[in-house]
């Protein structure tokens, strides 16, 4: 699932080790994400859209083929 | 945080009662194990004390985590994260499955070699699909 963490990461110039600190995961973690490589699960979506203040469906882009 | 301290400390208490006791235990062990054969109680010996140098080493770990609130956080975060979590998952399927897989075949193959070892290896495959069937039950009924 393509999101925009990266994106919105750099427009706020965090770190990826302050976004991990902030949402209690490794820095690994948000590597992962960034790179589409994990897919966060519901609560960990919920946190990073309520740290970017945005929804889960504008920070993760859900596409209908996508094979869940 | 706060629910995870409580928690190692309670793990650190138990983990440092059984260091105090552990020469105790392997005195005990050597009594247990006089009349056996010398390497059947080398390996017994050498299991317990494998087993309580891993003890000691992660009593230490967690001594150190508690008196440190940055050692501890980090301890949380790595013991919490759940890329860490989903990745744990994936290995132990892909280990059972690949596991069992790899001891059937040995077990076949063996047939051609050694009936004792080729049995041996059978029932260890029928021991792992009988714990599977029984985790699995357990979960089914879990979640």
């Amino acid at each position: 699932m393509k999101n925009r963490i990266q994106e919105l990461r750099k427009a706020k110039k965090v770190t990826q080790q302050e976004l991990a600190d902030a949402l209690n995961v490794t820095r690994q973690t948000i590597i992962s994400l960034e790179n589409g490589r994990y897919n966060a699960s519901l609560i960990l979506a919920h946190k990073t859209a309520q740290f970017f203040g945005l929804t889960i469906e504008e920070l993760f882009l859900f596409e209908d083929n996508e094979n869940l | 945080m706060k629910e995870f301290k409580e928690k190692l400390q309670r793990k650190t208490n138990v983990m440092a009662i059984l260091c105090c006791f552990a020469p105790i235990m392997l005195m005990a062990l050597k009594l247990i194990t006089k009349r056996s054969a010398d390497f059947s109680a080398g390996i017994v010996q050498g299991f317990f004390i494998g087993f309580i140098l891993c003890l000691v080493y992660s009593a230490a770990r967690n001594f150190a985590a508690l008196n440190d609130d940055e050692k501890l956080k980090a301890m949380y975060v790595a013991e919490n994260d759940e890329r860490n979590i989903a990745i744990e998952k994936e290995t132990g399927k892909t280990f059972s499955r690949l596991g069992g897989i790899c001891l059937a075949f040995a077990a076949v193959a063996a047939s051609f070699f050694n009936i004792t070892v080729s049995l041996t290896l059978g029932c260890a495959v029928l021991f792992l699909s009988a714990v599977w069937v029984a985790v699995r039950v357990y979960y089914n009924k879990k979640m």
